[in-house]
């Protein structure tokens, strides 16, 4: 949530200058910067341009909302991080959860959503670039069968996930990533693509991140994010292919991969390194996620290969 | 001739020689029994033997008597309710007829024991009930200087006043004193709030008490709907020949709160109040008049939220806010026609007007123990009356005509939308008689007509803000003596409810009841109950909410009902100096459909409130146990003499399907299933919410000469199991992170709830016959305790009060 002092500022001067800037970039996103919203104790801050479920658009429910969020010391770089866990409270589990748009808050969680406030500064982040991907850092300690999210839709207007009582024709592009529902205890970079739905300029980026599988979530998961970035150029060269996702990363000797989008049938992946050598292989089908042991894999960049029919998704990854 | 003289002489010999036997060596003493200064006679009087009470007998109609004694010296007492007793020595002679002269009684003083209850259907000595009844007198009531009647309840034997709301013998838990399971009478009619069946301790008329008459156990055949477990009874003085006066006057403080409680407020905190009484009879004597007063203010214990931002409170309530002012006036109006022996009539009435800020929570378990959480302050100003028309007549066949009646109605202004008004009309007729020509059958017999009427805003679920409940109910007992050993009674009611016309329900119900002296001073007595109990109006239909949390209405409610049975042993004893009774009861409870209070997601749609309490009927229970009362006294000297009433319970109260699942909510996360052992904090214990397994109490009283000491003491054991949804509260607003106040009770019941003993002392000395200055300290220890989850009781008291009797 945004300061006052900084709405007033927003109203008389700021609006028109980040109007006219070109907006391609995230606000806090290495959650640095810190303030006490009215309403919260200082005990509980939260990120400047980013809000949590009790500073949601609910007067009823913000008091007896559970925290859900903390500031970490432990950062990927810079002095603080964000931490997520997820909380229960009677017989309910609140998912941990950080916006930089709003929350609209019920004790149902199926009417409950987040959604960009076009009306009011505090509660969205203008975006007008066409990034090719989202990234950041992550460690998570997940419950067995829960994992994170990380949600990023660029649109148009308003917008708001779930959908509740809106469609998402307002939508441009979306990036989601599952984190693993596998313990990660050092920080992890992760990246994934964003997936256009018109040839439209965005005007605002929602983020929302969770530390747990939304309706299912269970209390005791726990995820901490920092660095989030978009990133415009493919570094590689090569580009990712549109249709499906590959979602990779490698921990701990262990890498993680994951696909969605892709039509039936058996997927063949392959791990190649920087010579174009396949090192290992694997199938999958869509929507799994597997986890394959590289221990036997010197350190350096590798490609992660997807191939379906015609089609070959390919993520580059660091393997430490 | 022969045949039929033989048949002759051999009934001479039958009715000559075996009447000899057992007559040889007695002698009869006849008379009769009246009120001094008036003449009238006393009906139903005992009249019996001291040295052997299983001889004896009552007055008739005209208060004559006749009684068959052992030739030789003997020593008579006649008794009768609030008359002093009289004994006499007769010396009886073989076979003649010995009429004595008119017995006249005089009304007793206060401190004159009296073992003549009426909580059964007879007015009969406490040895002869069939069920465990517990009499607290005027003389224990006015020394420790009673404010309030539940505060003498809470010192009885196997009686627990859990923050106002009875519990007898473990027999319910806590739901904020709604729909008590426990009757309440005052001169044989309920006192309870017409919506919500809730007992008002401080509209009853303290200073003007004769007696008050605990029956333990289901009483719903004798009391009717409501005394589940239980009835109390409370009986209210009529004027005595002389005219009396009693005045009380009160000043005093609450101390600073004991350890880390924060004294709220500077300096005193004081509570102080007079009452008044006078009864006398009017003009030819055949009027009698009480009245009564009684205005007190007390600086309550319990103050204003206090919080921390960004906590808001927006109740509003200061220290002075949070005072209780109290003012009440009673009357008593009775008629004895002069024309028609045996008729009287008369009025009573009584009026209170009170403002009280009533505290449902702490604030927190440490510095906020003695103040309020923000939103839990209940603020009510409230004006509540009764008149009570009656008309009694004895008719010349013995039997005893009774039409009582009473109007009540309440207006009370409260905050948290709990305003309302409600009105009871109650009616009932009974006649009792003794048959003596089918072997001295008692029998006693009444109709009852019931009808509350609410009018209040939370009681919408229903449809309207207006309500009513009419209960018709007739009732019969009989009572016969057989010989001088056993006492039999069997009741039976039949109770018809109507709630606003669309629910109605018909209940019969019986009792069974024996007393037997089975020694010299020994009484055994055995009865087995039903106890019935239809849901109040605001069980049913409440539905109400302060901010996003809601009371829910549940129109599905079902009556609750019990049985009880016991076994007890009454010995009166005579050691050395210390003359008294000592009392155990076994007893055994079943309870059906019971009623708790539960939190849960009660709404579909979330759309009235998100989540809320509601009454729902909950699965079986059974309670077993053991009730002892020791009461007596000790007359060292003719100056000296010690009182002692003593009593320990133990209840074993368990849930007998604790995985019964009772209801369901609509917990977003999923439906809960509610059972016991899904709302209990401690179900592996089985052991029902709210309830303290073993309580004892004790008064003991030293008199000698001007000076009295006195000393109470109360201990309950520490709450094993309590409802789970208060963790919940606490799990719920301390994850809040300090945008609600915590409720805060766990590390209190883990760690400071180890059983409670409370002491009491007084001083008194007499300053002429008739008036005595006292210093009183409640909670002498100052003990910082709670019974109640989350309801501080109150710390040490300092009062001064002086009294005049004249």
């Amino acid at each position: 949530m945004k300061k006052i002092l900084l709405s007033l500022f927003a109203v008389f001067s700021g609006f028109l200058v980040l109007h006219a800037q070109s907006a391609d970039t995230l606000e806090n996103p290495g959650f640095e910067s810190w303030e006490v919203p009215i309403g919260l104790p200082a005990a509980h801050p939260e990120p400047v341009n980013w809000s949590g479920i009790k500073t949601s658009d609910n007067p009823n429910v913000n008091p007896m909302a559970p925290v859900n969020w903390a500031r970490c010391d432990t950062a990927h770089s810079g002095k603080y991080s964000l931490r997520l866990f997820n909380v229960s409270a009677l017989g309910l589990v609140a998912t941990g959860t950080m916006s930089n748009g709003r929350y609209h808050t019920e004790v149902s969680s199926s009417t409950s959503y987040v959604f960009t406030d076009t009306a009011n500064p505090l509660w969205n982040t203008p975006f007008t670039g066409r990034p090719d991907s989202l990234v950041g850092w992550f460690m998570c300690k997940p419950l067995s069968g829960d994992h994170g999210n990380v949600l990023a839709i660029l649109h148009t207007g308003y917008a708001q996930t779930p959908l509740v009582n809106h469609d998402s024709s307002t939508w441009v592009a979306k990036a989601s990533f599952d984190l693993p529902n596998t313990d990660v205890d050092k920080w992890v970079r992760f990246s994934t693509p964003f997936h256009y739905y018109s040839d439209k300029s965005p005007q605002y980026i929602l983020i929302v991140l969770t530390s747990g599988n939304g309706a299912k979530a269970l209390a005791g998961s726990s995820a901490m994010f920092d660095d989030l970035n978009v990133v415009y150029n493919n570094s590689t060269g090569i580009k990712d292919y549109e249709k499906g996702t590959l979602d990779v990363f490698a921990h701990n000797k262990q890498l993680h991969i994951g696909i969605k989008n892709v039509p039936r049938g058996t997927c063949k992946i392959r791990v190649l390194n920087i010579l174009g050598r396949v090192q290992v292989t694997a199938t999958l089908q869509n929507g799994d996620n597997k986890t394959i042991d590289i221990s036997s894999l010197p350190s350096g960049i590798y490609l992660v290969q997807a191939q379906y029919g015609n089609h070959i998704l390919v993520k580059k990854i660091l393997v430490h | 001739m022969g045949k039929r003289h033989g048949i002759l002489y051999l009934l001479a010999f039958l009715f000559g020689i075996v009447p000899g036997i057992v007559l040889g060596q007695t002698g009869i003493i006849t008379g009769r029994v009246v009120e001094a200064g008036t003449e009238t006679s006393l009906i139903g009087a005992n009249v019996y033997l001291k040295s052997n009470l299983s001889i004896g007998t009552i007055a008739d109609y005209n208060g004559f008597f006749q009684l068959s004694l052992p030739v030789g010296n003997q020593q008579v007492e006649v008794s009768y309710t609030g008359m002093k007793s009289r004994v006499f020595t007769v010396l009886v002679k073989k076979n003649a007829t010995l009429k004595l002269k008119t017995i006249q009684l005089e009304p007793e003083s206060y401190t004159v024991k009296e073992l003549v209850v009426r909580a059964g259907k007879f007015n009969k000595k406490l040895e002869d009930q069939t069920v465990s009844i517990e009499v607290m007198k005027p003389k224990i009531i006015q020394d420790r200087n009673t404010q309030n009647i539940s505060t003498i309840l809470d010192l009885t034997p196997g009686v627990t006043i859990l923050d106002e709301e009875p519990q007898i013998r473990g027999g319910s838990g806590f739901t904020f004193g709604v729909g008590s399971k426990v009757g309440v009478f005052v001169d044989g009619i309920p006192i309870a709030s017409a919506d919500a069946g809730k007992p008002d301790w401080s509209f009853i008329p303290v200073e003007n008490i004769r007696q008050i008459e605990v029956v333990k156990g289901a009483s719903s055949v004798l009391s009717g709907s409501s005394s589940l477990s239980g009835a109390i009874y409370v009986r209210m003085n009529y004027p005595g020949l002389k005219p009396h006066t009693y005045v009380n006057t009160y000043v005093g403080t609450y101390t600073a709160p004991n350890k880390i409680a924060e004294k709220w407020w500077t300096g005193l905190a004081p509570v102080a109040g007079i009452a008044f009484s006078h009864s006398q009879r009017l003009g030819d004597g055949y009027t009698d008049l009480v009245l009564g007063g009684n205005f007190s203010y007390g600086h309550n214990y319990q103050g204003p939220p206090k919080v921390i931002p960004p906590i808001v409170d927006s109740s509003g309530f200061t220290n002075s806010k949070m005072a209780n002012r109290l003012l009440r006036f009673n009357f008593n109006l009775r008629r004895r026609s002069k024309k028609t022996a045996g008729l009287n009539f008369g009025i009573n009435g009584n009026f209170m007007r009170q403002k009280k800020a009533t505290v449902m929570a702490w604030l927190d378990d440490t510095a906020g123990f003695y103040r309020g959480y923000p939103g839990a302050i209940l603020a009510n100003d409230q004006f509540i009356f009764y008149v009570d028309p009656f008309i009694n007549y004895y008719s010349k066949s013995g039997a005893k005509h009774a039409f009582i009646s009473r109007i009540m109605y309440s207006d009370s202004k409260a905050n948290l939308d709990q305003s309302n008004k409600w009105m009871t009309i109650y009616n009932k007729y009974e006649v009792r008689k003794q048959f003596k020509k089918v072997g001295n059958v008692d029998l006693v017999s009444g109709v009852v007509s019931d009808y509350n009427h609410s009018v209040a805003n939370m009681y919408v679920g229903s449809g309207s803000d207006t309500n009513y409940l009419w209960n018709l109910s007739w009732y019969a007992e009989v009572e016969k003596k057989y010989g001088k050993v056993a006492n039999l009674s069997f009741g039976i009611r039949i109770e018809y409810f109507n709630l606003n016309g669309t629910i109605k329900k018909v209940k019969p119900i019986f009792r069974f009841g024996s007393s037997f002296h089975v020694g010299i001073a020994t009484y055994l007595r055995a009865s087995i109950g039903m106890g019935y109990r239809f849901p109040t109006i605001a069980e049913r239909f409440i539905r109400t909410k302060v901010g996003t949390f809601g009371v829910f209405d549940n129109p599905h409610l079902q009556p609750e009902s019990s049985w009880n049975a016991e076994v007890g042993i009454k010995q009166a004893f005579k050691l050395s100096k210390f003359k008294g009774y000592a009392d155990v009861a076994f007893f055994y409870q079943e309870y059906k459909n019971t009623i708790e209070y539960l939190f849960g997601f009660w709404d579909s749609t979330y759309t009235f409130a998100y989540a809320g309490f509601k009454f729902v009927n909950t699965g079986p229970s059974r309670i077993t146990g053991v009730d002892f009362s020791l009461m007596g006294q000790a007359a060292f000297s003719k100056h000296v003499t010690l009182n002692v009433m003593a009593g320990y319970t133990y209840v074993h109260p368990v849930a007998l399907e604790p995985d019964l699942v009772f209801a369901h909510d609509y917990n977003p996360g999923g439906k809960t299933a509610f059972s016991y052992n899904t709302t209990s904090v401690n179900p592996s214990s089985h052991i029902l919410k709210y309830r303290f397994l073993h309580t004892a109490k004790l008064d003991l009283e030293l008199d000698f000469n001007r000076f009295a000491v006195g000393t109470s003491m109360r201990y309950f054991s520490k709450i094993v199991n309590l409802d789970k949804a208060i963790f919940d509260f606490e799990d719920v607003t301390l994850a809040a992170g300090g945008t609600m106040q915590a409720i805060l009770y766990r590390n209190y019941y883990y760690h400071h709830n180890n059983g409670n003993m409370i002491w009491d002392v007084r001083v008194s000395y007499d300053l002429s016959k008739s008036s005595k200055i006292s210093v009183l300290s409640n909670n002498v220890t100052n003990k910082m305790y709670s019974l109640r989850p989350l309801k501080a009781e109150p710390p040490r008291t300092i009062t001064i009060r002086y009294s005049l009797n004249l």
